[in-house]
């Protein structure tokens, strides 16, 4: 009975010195990602504190101790650049910066930045494997319906022979899966009056979000969707295809790094709300 | 061949070698110089530095942690580091242009300096994004960001972004500084 009282005691011990660590590894980690003053932990005190916690405990903590030790290393790498950096900001706070740069039309900040530019001069040079992927590219152009062709291809739309001819999909493929993608949205919309159009075309790889994406693109062409996009909040709605106003094209920047930041978000958004 | 004569055909290899980009970045590095020249490879520099001053270029070279080195005292990272040619003469609003950049996208890279060197060297992209928003649309300004990443003028961090080499190679941040915090509205 008392041994387990013993061993049950030292467990509970051990579990507030993990805990010690991870407060240690936390505070470190907070001041790295919110760019806080990185001399404001008095680094001396925490290794005293992990030595002694090393001490007591030995090998069983000797992960954690690592651990923190390697976010010491990244603290002091840090204090060493804010070092550096110090010179130049001049007593120069964040807030100030800030509230110029906020006055500032992007006129003057160009005017401003061009004083102290030099750029640097070279040439382009294309090489061999460029040379062939402009050479692909050019065939699979040449291979685009003749409306592509000269200013009137305003009123292209992409058609599931053009994917098809791209090699980006197969007719029936594509038939398939733009009628499934079709239902999704119609069923959504019959529940919502909008939906986020970010939230509609993420999905769990960076391929269907694409794939999602050029679908989507096509049902806009084809008049079954529109986009309501808000200028001042940057948020684009997929709508029920309203009146035939003014209508525009809309380009959206996609790489696997926006994906990676949108599916943060969108993870972060659901745990918050 | 006499030595002066020999160095003369150096420098205008040179010259060529740094000027014509291959690969995603500009500029050439120390050991590939010495490979191509020979190891007089700065003394052909400094030659090559005599010629290019009086068209309004200089020869800068700068390591991958953005240090400018000097070429009459260069220490041993003089091997590893990237030889460029700048354009000595600041430019004009009005040229940016014609050197295929857009006022927006030079304000956006302005703005991201300025801010991550008041932040001590790293801002979350995220702050800077919000920043401009009012003057820029977001897209346009993730795209800068991404440009400006992928030729070296900012390096992105775990969200974090932070001056790359090539910010340190062609613009003078305390100078820039001074700009920014004497400027009268």
């Amino acid at each position: 009975m008392g041994l387990s009282i013993r061993r049950e005691l030292k467990l509970r011990e051990w579990r507030e010195a993990v805990r010690e660590f991870e407060r240690i590894i936390s505070l470190i980690e907070d001041i790295l990602k919110k760019r806080v003053d990185p001399f404001t932990v008095d680094i001396s005190e925490l290794l005293e504190k992990m030595r002694l916690l090393l001490e007591k405990y030995g090998d069983e903590v000797l992960l954690m101790d690592m651990e923190a030790l390697s976010r010491i290393v990244d603290l002091i790498k840090e204090q060493e650049e804010w070092v550096q950096n110090e010179s130049l900001v001049l007593g120069m706070g964040p807030l100030f910066a800030l509230a110029r740069l906020r006055q500032m039309s992007l006129e003057e900040i160009a005017e401003k930045f061009c004083e102290v530019w030099n750029p640097i001069a070279y040439r382009d040079q294309m090489m061999v494997s460029t040379v062939l992927r402009a050479l692909d590219y050019l065939d699979a152009v040449r291979r685009l319906p003749k409306t592509l062709t000269g200013v009137e291809s305003v009123d292209f739309r992409l058609s599931e022979e053009t994917l098809s001819n791209l090699g980006l999909l197969s007719e029936e493929a594509f038939r398939e899966k733009l009628s499934e993608f079709s239902r999704k949205v119609e069923r959504l919309l019959g529940e919502e009056s909008s939906i986020d159009y970010w939230d509609l075309v993420l999905d769990d790889t960076f391929e269907k979000s694409l794939e999602n994406m050029i679908l989507l693109s096509y049902l806009c062409s084809r008049g079954e969707v529109s986009l309501k996009v808000n200028p001042l909040t940057d948020e684009i709605k997929v709508v029920k295809p309203g009146s035939r106003g003014d209508r525009f094209s809309l380009a959206l920047p996609f790489n696997y790094n926006i994906w990676v930041r949108r599916i943060a978000e969108k993870k972060k958004n659901r745990r918050e709300g | 061949m006499p030595k002066r004569k020999r160095i003369e055909e150096k420098v205008k290899r040179l010259i060529a070698v740094l000027f014509l980009r291959s690969r995603g970045r500009p500029g050439v590095r120390g050991y590939e110089l010495r490979k191509l020249l020979g190891e007089d490879y700065l003394e052909v520099v400094k030659a090559a530095q005599k010629k290019l001053e009086a068209l309004g270029l200089e020869v800068r070279a700068v390591t991958d942690e953005g240090k400018l080195l000097d070429l009459e005292n260069p220490g041993s990272e003089i091997s590893e580091a990237r030889f460029v040619i700048v354009v000595k003469e600041n430019l004009k609003p009005e040229e940016l242009k014609s050197c295929g950049w857009r006022i927006d996208e030079i304000a956006v890279l302005a703005t991201a300096i300025v801010y991550i060197l008041s932040l001590r060297g790293k801002a979350p992209r995220e702050s800077i994004v919000q920043l401009l928003r009012d003057k820029v649309p977001e897209w346009r300004i993730n795209m800068a960001l991404d440009r400006f990443i992928k030729i070296g003028y900012l390096e992105e961090e775990d969200d974090l972004l932070k001056l790359g080499w090539r910010t340190y190679a062609e613009v003078d941040l305390e100078k820039l500084m001074t700009i920014f915090s004497t400027s009268t509205q």
